[in-house]
């Protein structure tokens, strides 16, 4: 048996614990190759026309890998961590990728860690039952995934990027003595290549390094959120506002870099509460860029280049002292 | 090695600048040029217009800035390739000693650069849409079959400034429509459509952040005395409009291939006038190595390739100069 599984959306967070899992099933995992031209068309052309950029290629995804698989795996997140949730096109997925893209061969079913963690593995648990009668093979699949994911966050904590982990050749190591940015947006966005026309190659080859709220354990971001008058229950918004406010205190940064795409909902207020936040606080630079299918890159470049210039080489601007023209 | 001039090129969407200034920072030639869409016959244009008066041998170093930074760069062997907000506030902290804020308008788009004792400390540029810049003013005025320098004289008439939508192109035009067929004076639309316009910066860019003085107001746009005039009426303060405010852009790369020059003397890259002869020609096509199929540029000097540029992944640009390929 092969199951799909597309390169997007909550790819970035949980493949090593997928694959480990499907594969100790005795299952063949196959995903997606990432992000480009043709996957982005193959989505645009699909997807209903007010989904974000990040929904319409995850569709690119899915109907890249529909023919070569028995089975599309398309779980339905719907918590993630206690008292939170995850963005409601997330509760939809399953749902428009069925009617949209006529799949009938999807393997679904709801994840939700509300009420408590463990329940996250109930719904682990009826994905392995639907693939073995096992229960006891089950339990051992979650067990060696549960590690390795372990092993992934621990890595993902001293600064590695989900893209280094997973899409690189080689590893690369990052080195945190460089001029550090964070980069704040959602793991799906910052890590998708094409899609965030490769904002974090285009820092480290300025000569900075990057962290983003995955760098930060959720338990440090949850209780940053708590500077805010009400914990937001997005537990994105948690990442996002709390992670950026604990690498604000942890590291030397340079600056912030937000990366929003088009239309995105919580970021409009959760971009805005930490910009406030991160300029009152810390007096942080602070670079918004938004993006959608624009393929042009000399928009991003530029702002790029400016916001280098800016943080890292401050002295050409320095130049005041020179006497006036005339 | 001797301290010549230095030649700053700036190629927007409108209009392609080039600054020559001395060793000691002085202007000596300014010239504004409407780049029609072919930034490549502008830069040749500009060049004959400056061949007579500089020397090739005195030209020390070259630099390019502005959206078509990176063409400009590959045909003329620039030292220097930066932004244009950087180079901005450069210009404007040159001309205008202690300035705090920069409101730039050009073509395409607009910026707003707050700087603290010389250095930029935030900007902001206009996102994807392009309202309430030069190219919407143009339009505008020639709708109106009125020439675009009678603008502002025209709306620094006006008596009532009619009030007009300012957050879309498209509502402040449908919106100027109306009012115009309602019977109000032209005077008043336009007066009423900088006020717009000014708005939408404020609203777009500023969005609540502190605009001290002194104010500089740059780009194009600043040769239009009804804007000039509703910034200072809507900002209740005074705003400077610096001599060669219409070329800040390529005086700010030609200070930065000054100040370049002075920290570490280099050997320039410029290929010399030929170039204001040569035969340009671009050519575009789809590199088909991966399924990006990105739309690569290629540009020949007299049939001889001088560079690509556009390709993600460097296979083609990484063979133009190092310097270059490092901004990809």
């Amino acid at each position: 048996m092969k199951v799909g599984i597309p390169r997007g959306l909550y790819f970035y967070d949980y493949y090593p614990f997928w694959e480990t899992f499907f594969q100790e099933l005795g299952v063949e995992v196959v995903t997606s190759k990432p992000t480009d031209k043709e996957i982005l068309n193959l989505g645009v052309e699909a997807a209903v026309d007010d989904a974000c950029l990040p929904v319409k290629v995850f569709f690119g995804h899915v109907r890249f890998l529909k023919d070569q698989v028995d089975y599309l795996f398309i779980p339905r997140y719907v918590s993630e961590y206690r008292r939170t949730y995850i963005c409601p096109k997330f509760l939809g997925l399953p749902e428009m990728i069925i009617f949209r893209l006529k799949a009938p061969k999807v393997l679904s079913h709801d994840l939700t860690a509300y009420q408590k963690g463990a329940d996250f593995y109930r719904g682990v648990y009826v994905f392995g039952k639907k693939i073995t009668p096992n229960g006891m093979k089950v339990m051992r699949a979650t067990y060696t995934a549960w590690k390795k994911q372990k092993a992934y966050l621990q890595k993902k904590y001293l600064g590695y990027q989900p893209q280094d982990l997973i899409d690189g050749k080689q590893e690369y190591v990052p080195d945190l003595k460089k001029p550090l940015f964070a980069v704040v947006g959602h793991a799906y966005n910052i890590n998708d290549r094409y899609a965030s026309m490769d904002l974090i190659k285009k820092i480290r080859r300025f000569g900075g390094e990057v962290l983003t709220p995955d760098n930060v354990p959720f338990a440090e971001a949850v209780k940053k959120a708590g500077l805010l008058p009400k914990k937001p229950f997005w537990s994105f918004a948690i990442k996002n506002f709390g992670g950026s406010i604990y690498l604000a205190e942890n590291y030397p940064l340079k600056g912030v870099i937000n990366l929003n795409s088009f239309g995105c909902g919580p970021d409009s207020i959760i971009t805005e509460l930490t910009e406030r936040y991160l300029k009152r606080k810390f007096s942080l630079p602070f670079l918004n860029l938004t993006i959608d299918e624009h393929t042009g890159e000399a928009g991003l470049v530029t702002r790029l280049e400016a916001f280098w210039d800016m943080t890292v080489e401050r002295s050409f601007a320095g130049e005041s002292n020179l006497p006036a023209h005339g | 090695m001797e301290k010549g001039v230095f030649l700053g090129v700036d190629v927007g969407s409108v209009s392609t600048n080039l600054v020559v200034i001395n060793g000691e920072k002085e202007i000596l030639k300014a010239i504004y040029l409407r780049t029609n869409g072919r930034p490549l016959v502008a830069l040749k244009e500009g060049l004959r217009q400056i061949y007579d008066q500089i020397k090739e041998e005195e030209i020390s170093g070259v630099g390019t800035t502005g959206s078509g930074r990176h063409l400009a760069a590959l045909v003329l062997g620039a030292d220097t390739v930066k932004n244009e907000i950087t180079a901005h506030a450069v210009a404007a902290s040159y001309l205008v000693p202690g300035v705090r804020t920069i409101l730039e308008i050009g073509g395409q788009d607009s910026k707003l650069i707050l700087l603290k004792d010389g250095v930029v400390t935030d900007f902001a540029m206009n996102t994807v849409c392009a309202a309430g810049t030069g190219s919407f003013l143009d339009q505008q005025a020639q709708r109106l079959n009125i020439p675009v320098e009678k603008f502002g004289e025209m709306a620094l008439k006006a008596q009532n400034p009619v009030r007009i939508a300012g957050r879309c192109a498209v509502f402040a035009e449908s919106d100027m429509i109306h009012k115009q067929q309602l019977g109000c004076n032209i005077e008043d639309i336009l007066a009423g459509l900088c006020e717009a316009l000014v708005r939408n910066f404020l609203n777009n860019l500023a969005k609540g952040k502190k605009l001290y003085d002194k104010i500089v107001f740059q780009g194009g746009v600043a040769a239009n005395s009804g804007m000039r005039e509703a910034f200072a009426r809507i900002l209740g303060t005074e705003i400077i409009v610096p001599p060669y405010f219409n070329v800040m852009g390529a005086l700010g790369i030609a200070l930065i291939a000054a100040f370049e020059w002075e920290k570490q003397p280099y050997k320039t890259m410029f290929k010399g006038f030929n170039v204001k002869d040569a035969e340009l020609k671009t050519e575009n096509f789809e590199c088909q190595n991966c399924p990006n199929f990105c739309e690569v540029v290629k540009i020949y000097e007299n049939y001889e390739v001088v560079g690509y540029l556009n390709d993600r992944c460097g296979r083609y640009s990484q063979m133009n100069n190092k310097k270059l390929a490092g901004i990809g």
